[in-house]
């Protein structure tokens, strides 16, 4: 699952270079959207959704540091490094 | 509210704009003083808020400090420059590559940051690389790279308050134009950055989330509200797009094609011949070679857009800009006021969305205002070529979403959408004053002045004091540069100096190969790179108007541009690589105290 998610999102990274109507200034999305524009507010929602999956699936296990865990000022000193 | 919206209608014009504005610069002071009510007095809250920032709050922080000026002004401006082509090299990208940056580095650098009390980049740097003098190679870097991106949202703030305010006050303050009679630049930018600088004093890093969440919230609902009125003054969304397609296609797409140059070559003469005396009876020989239709008064008054080609390389490259999160001393004090690491999963899921709202609707504003007409007059009096009415004052890319606003919208309404654009303004500016005092106070008066022995007491006055040199410093070199060049070409600059070091914090954080020297190179080579396209660009252009962007190479006879971050990063990569590779690994403890099992 982690390398089915990793893969798409490079999959929408390739998919960003949308060259097959650079010049196509006819066709409107909704009556009123370029249709380059349209796609592209696509690539931000399927962004959205795939790192949405990714926080779900791929999550770093090492990255929660208990409050017991955490730097804290040493003698003398009140608080910061 | 009904009744208050009323007498601010009756205002004179640009009074009830300015009252507005006044109104939202008062509710941050106010926030300022109830963030203050909950100080806790040590440095630690006044730099991270002691570490207690929830999701949601995380969110709407960290989106309101990346979308600053740039995102607004820039983006609106740049599209009615060059076109639809701005959102997929800037936001949809900045959606993509944004959301990685902030879970790959962003939550691991929150773990180290809590777990060995960091609270600026260099600290970790410095212990990660084994050298306490890398913070002399990078600090003044930072610095350097920080403030253009300061300056760009204290320009736009200034603009904005300039183009919102106009006729307020006709006999104290002169002016031409689209600007007469209203808070002059100075005194806009001075107002703008003396109320980010108090409540920042007051309540630190937790004014700065509280602040820049109210701003989010602001500037996400004005800029939809602002792209309905815009639309419904231009007849419909559907027919101010139909006006682009009529007089500027080119502005649809990010190629160029006969039928696009064979339309500009046609409004421009119809333009031409509006703005000529009535020429004598001319021979057949002098006419153009194409068919121009009778031109109607809409017609001639309207100066289309020179065409402009955005080649896929370049579209592409953009990719590279947006990895400059990752090393923006700003964000990095942010991620580390976060309560835990999932807090951060709210802000890589909703970032590309947020982005995704604010743009589009900017984007949009910024092509219709390339063929917007109102009572028979170009809503922007002027085209990236020059003037359209003779005589009329040329503001820039950067003042186009402020003249869509006032001129097509009521004042109520365009004093709220003016105070929503500068709440993405501030929102930006106000977590860069309080890293760079903190950066001051920890990387150089704190290490260097007293061998990090400083005094809680000590180190909050101290970057207190350094935010008021940061502000002053700030509003003085804005003033001076802001006639120099427009907001997205500094900001690309800007951005392509953080994105060169991007290299460095990713190896940093996953390769345990990275040695001080690989560091050390790779900062040198990316940063060297970028200073020398920087000034071989202007010198081209002998410093003066917009040094482009864009680097030029030659590939099979061929001339192709890219964005200097690309061959910026590619370069700092790769001597980050080959030098590490060939010096002594790190230190087996400082391995383990960053990697530890993994």
């Amino acid at each position: 699952m982690r390398m089915l998610i990793y893969a798409l999102i490079v999959l929408l990274a390739i998919a960003h270079q949308d060259f097959w109507w650079r010049s196509d200034s006819r066709t409107l999305v909704l009556g009123f959207l370029p249709v380059s524009l349209a796609y592209h507010v696509g690539v931000s929602i399927a962004a959205c959704l795939l790192w949405g999956l990714a926080c779900r699936f791929c999550w770093p296990a090492d990255v929660d540091v208990a409050d017991d865990d955490a730097w804290a000022p040493p003698a003398g000193r009140k608080a910061g490094h | 509210m009904l009744p208050a919206a009323l007498l601010l209608a009756d205002l004179p014009p640009g009074m009830t704009q300015l009252w507005i504005i006044v109104a939202y610069l008062a509710a941050l002071i106010l926030l300022g003083l109830a963030s203050n009510s909950v100080f806790k007095g040590t440095a630690v809250d006044y730099f991270v808020a002691s570490r207690g920032v929830g999701p949601v709050l995380l969110v709407l922080s960290v989106f309101g400090t990346t979308m600053t000026a740039f995102a607004i002004q820039g983006s609106s401006g740049e599209a009615w420059a060059s076109g639809v082509g701005v959102y997929g090299k800037m936001a949809s990208w900045s959606g993509i590559v944004h959301a990685a940056c902030f879970f790959l580095i962003g939550v691991r650098l929150w773990a180290l940051g809590k777990r060995y009390g960091y609270q600026t980049q260099i600290q970790f740097f410095r212990d990660r690389f084994e050298s306490s003098n890398i913070g002399l190679l990078l600090f003044p870097i930072l610095v350097v790279l920080q403030m253009p991106y300061i300056i760009i949202g204290i320009i736009g703030s200034g603009t904005m308050i300039e183009t919102a305010t106009a006729g307020a006050f006709p006999e104290l303050f002169g002016g031409a134009g689209v600007t007469k009679g209203a808070i002059p630049f100075w005194l806009g930018t001075l107002l703008a950055t003396g109320v980010v600088w108090l409540y920042v004093s007051l309540g630190g890093a937790r004014a700065t989330a509280w602040a820049n969440a109210l701003q989010t919230v602001i500037f996400l609902v004005v800029g939809v509200v602002t792209f309905w009125a815009v639309a419904g003054k231009l007849g419909g969304a559907d027919s101010a797009t139909k006006m682009v397609q009529e007089y500027n296609p080119s502005k649809l797409t990010r190629g160029v094609t006969p039928e696009h140059q064979q339309i500009y070559k046609e409004k421009l003469a119809i333009w031409r011949a509006s703005t000529q005396p009535a020429p004598a009876p001319a021979s057949a020989s002098s006419t153009p070679a194409f068919s121009a239709s009778p031109a109607s008064p809409r017609q001639a008054a309207l100066r289309p857009h020179a065409p402009r080609e955005m080649t896929e390389l370049e579209f592409f490259s953009y990719g590279m800009i947006p990895l400059s999160v990752a090393m923006f001393p700003h964000l990095f004090q942010l991620w580390l006021t976060a309560r835990s690491a999932r807090s951060f999963r709210l802000t890589v899921t909703l970032h590309p969305l947020l982005v995704m709202v604010i743009w589009a609707p900017c984007i949009a504003i910024g092509i219709w205002a390339t063929s917007a007409i109102v009572n028979g007059q170009p809503v922007i009096p002027y085209t990236p070529q020059g003037e359209t009415i003779p005589g009329q004052r040329v503001l820039g890319p950067n003042a186009v979403i402020g003249l869509m606003v006032r001129m097509l919208a009521d004042p109520v309404v365009g004093g709220l959408l003016a105070a929503g654009v500068l709440a993405a303004i501030l929102g930006g500016m106000d977590a860069q004053f309080l890293c760079l005092g903190s950066m001051f106070t920890h990387d150089v008066v704190d290490h260097y002045a007293s061998g990090d022995g400083m005094s809680d007491r000590q180190r909050l006055l101290t970057g207190r004091i350094f935010v008021v040199l940061v502000v002053l410093a700030s509003w003085l070199l804005a003033l001076g540069l802001k006639s120099v060049q427009p907001i997205f070409g500094l900001a690309v600059w800007c951005f392509s100096g953080f994105s060169a070091l991007f290299p460095l914090v990713f190896a940093a954080l996953y390769w345990k190969r990275t040695t001080k020297w690989g560091a050390y190179a790779s900062i040198a080579a990316g940063i060297g790179l970028g200073i020398y396209y920087y000034v071989d660009i202007n010198r081209k252009t002998n410093w003066s108007g917009r040094g482009e962007p864009l680097v030029h190479y030659q590939l099979f006879g061929t001339d192709i541009g890219v964005v200097p971050a690309m061959p910026m990063v590619l370069l700092a990569a790769l001597a980050l690589v080959v030098v590490s590779l060939i010096t002594p690994r790190p230190a087996a403890a400082t391995l383990e105290k960053f990697f530890g099992r993994r």
